[in-house]
């Protein structure tokens, strides 16, 4: 069995490794959270290892001026070594050693880099040379460093950078971030038409099911404009989304960015071909009530079209008078309308 | 068989083989396999420093080398 996320966190352990991933497939049958404590030992140790030793490195970068150090660094120390200088380095010397650095050594260094550490060092050195690494690491098509490091960059270069790739390039990157955080930093960036490329990107990824968990953990906002280009898709795209929500059990995570949606986007994410499996439909009127979105289960009931309201008499949750007895009492003023209506669907009312 | 390794892979690690629990629904191969890599990550970063370290002082101008050696814990 994979558990959810854990083949992304297969492919981030992979990368701290060195290895392909698909040696340690089997690593996919563990829960993503213990690969992700297992990948935070791992960097921890590389530093634990060799401390003492990283911080002789940094003394001895004492004793000659900047520019040379940044020379010995380039011809002598090497990126993976000079990485983890780099994390023990006071801000204020790494920054003058870092402006005599090239950029594509800096994209060398990046993947050994622990953001945790550099974030003040990184916060320091101008946008344009910041944008400079990011084209390199984009170039290379470095998707997890580059995730890593979306925490620690300022708005203006990620702007900058998120402004220079397409939705397949952003997926990737949100993909391998490392909090939902840094994702919801990315996200706030796009532009609603972007947005929309990254939702067509998602609809073809292999990693759907993984991009939709994503979603779970943005914000109502965010979530409620990625619904919203969803929306926009064509049928068969809007239907693998929601049979992609529904697989996954996300509605309680999808339903309050739905809410949001004006009530003329709704029937483009309720009448699929998914909506017409009776499951699909009771476990959203479940996730309606656990989160007690009733008006809203009443607007969304009254979006279905002619073949999905038939589809409604099979529904288990509507054959629970309980249940039923909660959608009318939530509508408020207009209870017999909606008593009435969902009665003429065969609902269990009392 | 499971703890051995469980053990080994704590041992380069640094950490508790305790912190490690979970990962014992791996089968013993897939541990040894996992301890394998981590070892070769070591292996490769020690040798990474060792190189750094000796190349950078060889890269020193010859007036710091020798503090620097100090500084190292290196012989002359």
């Amino acid at each position: 069995m994979s558990y959810p996320g854990s083949r992304l966190e297969v492919a981030k352990i992979a990368h701290v490794l060195g290895s392909d991933p698909s040696e340690f497939s089997f690593l996919a049958e563990v829960p993503a959270a213990v690969i992700r404590e297992l990948r935070h030992e791992l960097l921890a140790a590389t530093y634990r290892r060799h401390e003492a030793r990283f911080e002789r490195l940094a003394g001895v970068s004492k004793m000659v001026p900047p520019s040379v150090t940044a020379a010995i660094a380039q011809k002598a120390l090497g990126p993976q070594i000079a990485a983890r200088v780099a994390g023990v380095l006071p801000v204020e010397d790494a920054v003058k050693i870092a402006r005599h650095l090239e950029p594509e050594f800096i994209a060398d260094m990046a993947p050994h880099l622990d953001p945790r550490r550099i974030g003040p060092l990184v916060a320091q050195l101008a946008d344009d040379f910041i944008v400079d690494v990011g084209r390199l690491l984009l170039r290379r098509r470095e998707w997890v460093t580059a995730a890593r490091l979306v925490p620690v960059v300022a708005l203006e270069p990620l702007t900058e950078l998120v402004g220079l790739i397409g939705g397949a390039e952003m997926l990737q990157i949100a993909l391998y971030a490392d909090e939902p955080a840094d994702l919801e930093r990315v996200i706030d960036l796009l532009p609603d038409e972007r947005l929309g490329s990254l939702v067509q990107a998602m609809a073809i990824s292999a990693h759907l099911d993984e991009a939709v968990m994503l979603v779970e953990s943005l914000s109502t906002t965010s979530v409620a404009r990625i619904l919203a280009q969803v929306a926009q898709q064509e049928a068969p795209v809007r239907n693998l989304f929601v049979d992609t929500v529904h697989r996954i059990r996300a509605w309680e995570a999808a339903i309050p960015g739905m809410s949001q949606l004006p009530a003329e986007t709704l029937p483009a994410l309720a009448n699929v071909p998914a909506t017409l499996d009776p499951q699909v439909m009771s476990m959203v009127i479940e996730a309606a009530r656990t989160l007690d979105r009733g008006p809203w289960l009443v607007l969304l009931l009254i979006s279905l079209d002619d073949e999905h309201v038939e589809a409604l008499t099979q529904v288990p949750a509507l054959q629970d008078p309980e249940m039923v007895a909660w959608i009318v009492d939530s509508v408020g003023a207009s209870q017999r309308i909606v008593s009435a209506v969902l009665r003429d669907l065969g609902a269990a009312i009392a | 068989m499971n703890e051995e390794v469980l053990a080994s892979l704590a041992g380069r690690l640094g950490v508790d083989p305790e912190r490690l629990a979970d990962l014992a629904s791996l089968d013993a191969g897939q541990l040894w396999k996992l301890d394998a890599a981590v070892a070769t990550m070591v292996a490769v970063e020690d040798n990474a420093i060792e190189v750094g370290v000796r190349e950078t002082l060889e890269s020193l101008p010859w007036p710091v080398r020798g503090a620097a050696r100090g500084l190292l814990g290196m012989e002359a």
